[in-house]
Formats: structure tokens, C-alpha cells, sequence
């Protein structure tokens, strides 16, 4: 085994500057070229992207052996590892992790069916040598990340509910980790889609903005279960683009398929997603992304997971709240304050969207929400709810796990506190008062009752 | 589209410089300040990776590879010993890619020109490199070089491939 740690150059392996690979036939006739992803797979060993059967690819099963070169974004020091073939993988999650981010780069560029990886090389690391060479002074840096992972945990650990913790959990990664652009999205498992619970550092909130599992990073993330990076967003695209070029010319590629566009930030250089996962169960997405490039290494991405993992324990904690009774004793009902102008709620049965005075609100199990709501507020006088009796309610078509209701209501009350005089607020454990104040008038489109 | 991709493979394999496969349009490509990364092979079968800095093409064909001697110890020893040699050249703002082969590479000491053309090909590499986005001061320390360190590689090409990425790569040019 080598004298310099792999661990200790994980740096060198972010794609910063393409790596080098050179291999030999059995005949001792070398090829050159560079490789698209050398991954950290564990302290003795890389994985390489089989991404064409070519000639390096021939050489690498006939003689099982591969030298790569590659340098040290903060130093430039360049290291040469000498590397031993053992497998490759077609599954798993390391496959899984690279091809998730070819899968990003592709969704990015158009080009899905082609840029695919056939398979994880997984190498053995027999030596790394560092080569002698210009060097610049590495910057230090002015984070420490276990500091700001420990932070972080505490104040997450203090959050009160559901919505408070998406907030905590945001501000956490502004305060500590000097991010300044970020989303947790929660996962909607009816529709295989993510919907935006929280968002920090964008002009507009987003919240509610859905994006589908399996397109874009963060859609990638969620479908494989893996955190996924990109960390030079315009390299990979130009690298996507030539790629593209060559494979329009023999035919390959659909000149109609459509890129995907994020929410978030206009021009990112940087994107992480991390899946919020429990028991290997989805329950969302932590997002990051960054205008500067390479702005996430494998030290943020260790980081952010452990964030992720805690959020992920926190969601089932702040949700042993829901012992409240099924139903509330009936309020009297109350006279709208005839201050405000009454507000026209119209619900179209096909997929639950609610309109508030013809601007869109929400739809889904949170427009079902909201409708059952504003029915029970104007036929009843209700005014407290429970979460619970929202959970036993078939008509809401709620999904098994809990956390399907209190995230769909922290949506609900964010949408409404942006969009409307309606609010939604806690009032105890388990409970929450629906205030309107003013006069409301309900209509159902498509209902057929 | 690259003007390497427009011009086809076939117009690649026409007329060469004398004793060779380049063909003008590639002498030029290669010569005009890329990326240069190497490989060869050992004693024991083992591929050895290597990174230059320049290439200088002799009218009669013949390849100049200028590179550092103190990054490239095994390189230089194996050559040395009659290894064969792959060199690569990529121009990153397109992926543009080219590879040649030769059976054997002789070590020689940079020449007067070796040096000029090192220096004007790796600042043009480095406007490239900080074309797709890379810092000045990366690109001028990936670039760097001592006079002295210079050494320089000559060979006969024997065979050209496309490089660029996508599911042409690999593909002779003759």
C-alpha cells in the first residue's frame, strides 16, 4: 500500500481538472485518453466510468491494470495512482452515484439514452505517487465542517415542529456552512414527484414548485437514494454538448428531447442534492447550489448527509405529536370580519387544485387539505382542527407515512401566509386554527355532485 | 461542431506530410497549444501516464513532444528502454481530441526552438483553459515550466485516432 493516503487526496478526485488514463494492450501498446469520473469508492479503491467500449476499455479487461494522473485542485500537485482492476459494477450505489450524476449531465444537455454509464470500474489503488511539479499555496480554509455539522445537529434537535425544522435545518446551512442558496423538498409518493417545503436564498420562495423524481439533479438524487454532486456545471454541459454533436451526426440523439429546468438559481455552478432518507425509505430532498463552481467537495457532501440523515430521525421525532382527539368539539360559528372582501374559493375535483379569487394556490393532498378546511370553516364554523382527524380522513387520500400530513401542511401554511389573508396555525400539540378573516364563498368545478 | 468532425475522417487519411499520417490540418491541431498527456508501458506490462506541455511537427513528419523531465521519470525510463509511446491532444473548450501512436520515441535535449514553441503553446493553452473557466492562476501553474526542466520526445507517428468523446472515439483517422 501506497505512503500517501487516498482519503487524503479525495480533492484530486472532485473533476476538477479532467483525470488522465493510460492503459496498455497485452502487447505493451499503450492508449491515452482522459476519463469522465474517477469516484471515491472507499480509503483502497477508485471506481473509473465505463461509459464506451473502446479501446481503453479492451485494455483494461485483457490486462487489468490502468495508471491515472490526476491534480490537486488547491495545491495543483499532481498524483499518478497505479491501479488494479477488480470489477464492475452495474448496480448498487456506487454505480448508482455515478450514473446519477452522467444521468444529471444528460438530463442538462438532451442527452438521455446516450451519455449512459455501462458500468463502475472498481480499481484498486496499489500506489499513488506525487510527481514533482509547479505548485501554487494551497488556500486555507475558514470552516471547519465537523464544527459546523456539530452546530448544525443542535440547533436542529431544538425545532418544535415540522416547519420550524425545514427552517432551522435551512438556516443551519447559511449560518455554519455558508450556504446560501438551498431547499428541502419533500417527497410525494402518489405522484413520484418532490414538492419544495422550504427554500432560502431565492427571490422567491418556490415553495409548493414540484419537480419529477428522476429528472434534473435533485429528481436523480431522490430516484437512486445516492448524494449527488456537480460541481461545474457549464464544463459538464459544454461536455455534454460535444458529445451530443457527434452522436446527432450518427443518429443517436432526439433533437426534440427538452432540458430540464430547476427552480433555484438562474446560472449554478455548483449543485448538491442529498436524499432525506429513513430506513432506506424517501422522504425528501436537502438541495444546495452555488453561482460559484466546484463550491461542493466530498467533505460537503459527507456533511450535508449527515445533516440530512438527523433531519431525516428529526421528521419522525417532531411528529410523535399527533395524540391529539379525532375531532374538536364544533365552535360556534363566526361572522366573517366585514372589513375584508370575501374571497372566492374554487376547487376542481379532477386534481384537487384550489384557486383563492382565481390565483392558483396549491393542489394535490394539500389543495384536498385546504378544500376540507374552508368546507368545515363555511358549513360548520370550524375554526380548530386536528391533525389526526385529518389523518383518518379517507376522502384526503392520505399516504401511509405521518409525515405526509405535517409536511403537506407546513406547504400549505407557507403557500397561504405568501398568497393570502388565510393562515394556518398552530394552537398546541397536534392542532392548528384555520383563520379567515373574512367572508368566504366556495365553489366545486368538476365534482359532478 | 468541431472543423476536425466537419472535415470527416476520410479527408484525415489524404494527403500526409511526408513519412507519416499527419495531415496538415492535424500538424496544426497539435501544434497549436492543447492539452498534451502521455502513456507507455513498462517492463512489467504496466501503463505509465505522463503530461506534456508542447508539440513541434517537422516538415517531414516527425513529432516533437516537449515536456517536463522532473514530473516524468517513468515515462522518460521506459521510452528509454524501447517502450512504445501514446500521446493525446485535447483542446478543452470543444473536447476536440486527437491520439497518435508510435512504436518508439527518442529522448533528446530541447532544441533552440523547443523552448519558444513550449512558451507560446501553453499561453495559448492557458487563454483555453481559462476559457472554459479555470483560474489564471491554475492555468499558469498547470502551463509552468523551468527552461532547464525541458526535454523532448521525437517519434514517427505510426497511427492517428479521434479521441473526442461520444461514440466515435477511437476510431482510426486513416
Amino acid at each position: 500500500m501506497s505512503t500517501i493516503a487516498l482519503d487524503a487526496i479525495r480533492g484530486c478526485l472532485e473533476g476538477f481538472v479532467p483525470a488522465v488514463m493510460a492503459t496498455c494492450d497485452a502487447k505493451g501498446v499503450p492508449n491515452v485518453s482522459m476519463i469522465s469520473q474517477v469516484h471515491y469508492v472507499d480509503p483502497e479503491h477508485v471506481a473509473l466510468s465505463y461509459q464506451f467500449f473502446n479501446k481503453t476499455r479492451q485494455n483494461i479487461l485483457s490486462t487489468r491494470a490502468a495508471t491515472i494522473s490526476v491534480i490537486d485542485p488547491a495545491n495543483m500537485a499532481d498524483y499518478r495512482l497505479d491501479l488494479d482492476y477488480e470489477e464492475t459494477l452495474t448496480a448498487g450505489p456506487i454505480f448508482e452515484s455515478m450514473r446519477a450524476k452522467l444521468a444529471g449531465i444528460a438530463s442538462h444537455s438532451g442527452m438521455e439514452g446516450v451519455f449512459l454509464l455501462r458500468g463502475a470500474d472498481i480499481m484498486r489503488v496499489r500506489a499513488i505517487a506525487e510527481t514533482p511539479g509547479p505548485r501554487i499555496a494551497p488556500m486555507t480554509s475558514t470552516l471547519s465542517l465537523l464544527a459546523a455539522v456539530r452546530r448544525s445537529l443542535a440547533f436542529m434537535a431544538a425545532a418544535q415542529d415540522l416547519g420550524n425544522l425545514f427552517d432551522r435545518t435551512l438556516e443551519s446551512l447559511t449560518n455554519q456552512f455558508g450556504i446560501r442558496h438551498a431547499m428541502v423538498l419533500m417527497f410525494e409518493e402518489s405522484t413520484g414527484s418532490l414538492y419544495t417545503v422550504g427554500s432560502t436564498g431565492y427571490a422567491r420562495s418556490g415553495v409548493g414548485s414540484e419537480l419529477a423524481v428522476g429528472h434534473g439533479i435533485i429528481g436523480v438524487a431522490a430516484r437512486e437514494r445516492v448524494p449527488i454532486r456537480i460541481g461545474h456545471m457549464s464544463a459538464d454541459y459544454s461536455y455534454g454538448a460535444a458529445i451530443r454533436d457527434q452522436a446527432q451526426q450518427h443518429g443517436l440523439a432526439d433533437s426534440t428531447a427538452k432540458e430540464i429546468d430547476y427552480p433555484g438559481l438562474a446560472a449554478p455552478e455548483s449543485q448538491i442534492a442529498v436524499p432525506i432518507l429513513t430506513d432506506s425509505r424517501l422522504l425528501g430532498v436537502l438541495f444546495a447550489e452555488s453561482p460559484e463552481p466546484m463550491r461542493f467537495c466530498y467533505e460537503d457532501e459527507d456533511a450535508l448527509t449527515i445533516v440530512a440523515d438527523r433531519l431525516a430521525d428529526l421528521i419522525g421525532n417532531v411528529q410523535q405529536e399527533d395524540s391529539g382527539p379525532a375531532v374538536l368539539p364544533e365552535s360556534p360559528p363566526q361572522a366573517a370580519p366585514a372589513s375584508r372582501a370575501p374571497i372566492t374559493i374554487r376547487h376542481y375535483a379532477a386534481d384537487d387544485s384550489v384557486f383563492l379569487d382565481h390565483d392558483y394556490l396549491i393542489k394535490g393532498v394539500a389543495g384536498a387539505i385546504f378544500w376540507k378546511l374552508a368546507r368545515a370553516h363555511v358549513g360548520q364554523g370550524r375554526v380548530e382542527f386536528t391533525n389526526r382527524e385529518l389523518r383518518l380522513d379517507p376522502a384526503l387520500r392520505l399516504p401511509e407515512h405521518s409525515e405526509n400530513l405535517e409536511a403537506r401542511l407546513v406547504l400549505l401554511q407557507k403557500r397561504l401566509s405568501e398568497r393570502s389573508a388565510i393562515r394556518i396555525e398552530k394552537c398546541g400539540r397536534g392542532r392548528f386554527r384555520f383563520a379567515v378573516p373574512c367572508a368566504l364563498t366556495l365553489e366545486e368545478v368538476g365534482s359532478g355532485a | 461542431m468541431s472543423s476536425l468532425q466537419q472535415q470527416g475522417d476520410r479527408q484525415w487519411g489524404g494527403p500526409t506530410l511526408p513519412g507519416g499520417v499527419l495531415t496538415p490540418a492535424l500538424a496544426e491541431f497539435c501544434q497549436s497549444g492543447t492539452s498534451i498527456v502521455l502513456a507507455s508501458c513498462d517492463h512489467d506490462g504496466r501503463p505509465i501516464v505522463g503530461r506534456g506541455l508542447a508539440c513541434r511537427i517537422e516538415p517531414e513528419g516527425k513529432a516533437r513532444v516537449v515536456l517536463r523531465k522532473s514530473s516524468n521519470p517513468k515515462l522518460l525510463k521506459a521510452l528509454a528502454d524501447g517502450a512504445r509511446l501514446a500521446v493525446t491532444f485535447t483542446q478543452p473548450s470543444t473536447h476536440r481530441s486527437i491520439q497518435l501512436k508510435a512504436p518508439a520515441a527518442r529522448i533528446v535535449d530541447a532544441n533552440v526552438g523547443d523552448a519558444p514553441a513550449a512558451i507560446a503553446q501553453t499561453t495559448a493553452f492557458s487563454r483555453d483553459l481559462m476559457d472554459v473557466g479555470y483560474s489564471e492562476s491554475f492555468a499558469k501553474t498547470y502551463c509552468g515550466f523551468e527552461p532547464h526542466d525541458l526535454v523532448t520526445l521525437t517519434f514517427l507517428p505510426e497511427n492517428a485516432f479521434v479521441q473526442t468523446p461520444g461514440p466515435n472515439a477511437g476510431s482510426a483517422l486513416q
